[in-house]
């Protein structure tokens, strides 16, 4: 069904366009929210209110093109995951940007790491680095951006980015010279 | 290695690892859609309300002339079982009357008052009347005499002489008894009046069988 076709009719809340939309997009946006949190049973919960609020907000959303209704859900679930996350303990705390670490040994990687490996690493990273790190890297946000989403300054988004990816490169040449811990 | 090509390569190490999970991330879709399915009900629209509102309005004035309908018709029964019960009591007293016996007669009905025997105060030889009401019947064991006692008293108008009663409006009156109590007396300096209480009735001699009252 065509795109624009779909949205129109979700917003006169049909129910069939409704589930077509939802099964369409059900498995990018719970991979989306599964690099956010760890926990599938979490992310289900959080794509839930997430598709709520789009049924309910759709009205308002104005379609500019293919890939228009995926980017607006995308920032949807987005923030829905960093409620959840913010519902127990703030994500991140503000950092001094005299604390930015150096990055360093991206030379030494090699570039043979297992997918499942890497996965493994990003879920067991402290979820502070876990969301700045899939905000810039995998969604392609500027740190100014990331501060405005997390209500924090762009220099703790810089440190906690560096931070990431020195975890993931500790993690990685851990792992090469003594295997999985 | 740039930080900007590491962080390409971990995405699509990343986005390895989804691909390969495939068919698992779909798992909780129809339970993630059965908890989100009830809760995208058509939304009511702002006309609805409106018309819902108007329709609310005009039920108004007739929810509250049902609520006073029923109010009044709760009223009704209960003053219909009011009169029920008056109208009972009324001919038992009736009833009473007829057997001749005034002194269990008690209570004042609305349309028939009777006097009870207590109110009359008895003075050896003497029945004084010590109380006024208006619109009172003397009730007389033996309506003869009272006819006889009404004719013969210009005091007492107008009478009305029942079955078994004398309906009489207002005199002060005060009556006495003579020793036999065969006869009474009116006690008035200006006029007396004698009448003979008639023979044949011991309870005569027993008390008085005459009850007074009139109005103040």
């Amino acid at each position: 069904m065509n795109e624009q076709l779909l949205i129109n009719q979700c917003k006169k809340h049909e129910r069939r366009a409704q589930k077509q939309l939802f099964e369409d997009l059900y498995v990018p946006l719970f991979r989306l929210a599964r690099r956010y949190l760890v926990n599938p049973h979490d992310a289900e919960e959080v794509l839930g209110n997430a598709f709520i609020r789009v049924f309910n907000n759709i009205g308002q959303f104005e379609y500019r093109g293919e890939g228009s209704l995926l980017k607006w859900i995308n920032t949807i679930v987005i923030n829905e995951c960093i409620r959840f996350l913010s519902r127990y303990k703030p994500v991140l705390v503000e950092e001094d940007v005299a604390l930015l670490v150096a990055e360093s040994g991206f030379d030494d990687l090699s570039t043979d790491y297992d997918a499942e490996e890497i996965q493994d690493i990003i879920d067991h990273m402290p979820a502070g680095y876990r969301t700045v790190f899939n905000l810039f890297a995998m969604e392609g946000y500027s740190h100014q951006q990331i501060a405005f989403i997390l209500t924090i300054s762009e220099g703790t988004s810089k440190s906690q980015l560096s931070k990431a990816r020195n975890y993931i490169i500790e993690k990685l040449k851990f792992r090469t010279r003594y295997g999985t811990a | 290695m740039e930080p900007h090509e590491f962080d390409k390569y971990i995405g699509s190490k990343l986005r390895e690892a989804e691909n390969a999970r495939g068919n698992r991330d779909m798992s909780g879709m129809n339970r993630v859609w059965s908890t989100i399915g009830p809760q995208l009900g058509k939304r009511t629209s702002f006309a609805w309300m409106k018309v819902a509102a108007v329709v609310l309005l005009l039920l108004m004035p007739s929810v509250y002339l049902y609520q006073r309908n029923r109010e009044q018709g709760r009223q009704i029964r209960v003053l219909n079982s009011k009169l029920t019960m008056l109208d009972r009591d009324y001919r038992q007293k009736l009833q009473a009357i007829s057997l001749n016996q005034p002194e269990k007669v008690v209570v004042h009905h609305d349309t028939l008052k009777l006097i009870r025997t207590v109110e009359k105060k008895v003075i050896p030889e003497t029945v004084e009347i010590v109380k006024y009401v208006t619109d009172t019947v003397i009730i007389y064991k033996q309506p003869d005499v009272v006819r006889n006692l009404v004719e013969s008293e210009p005091d007492i108008s107008p009478a009305e002489i029942t079955k078994s009663g004398l309906q009489v409006s207002p005199a002060k009156t005060e009556y006495i008894l003579s020793k036999d109590g065969t006869s009474a007396r009116k006690k008035n300096k200006s006029r007396s009046f004698q009448v003979s209480l008639g023979t044949g009735n011991n309870s005569a001699q027993a008390e008085p069988e005459l009850a007074f009252k009139t109005k103040l």
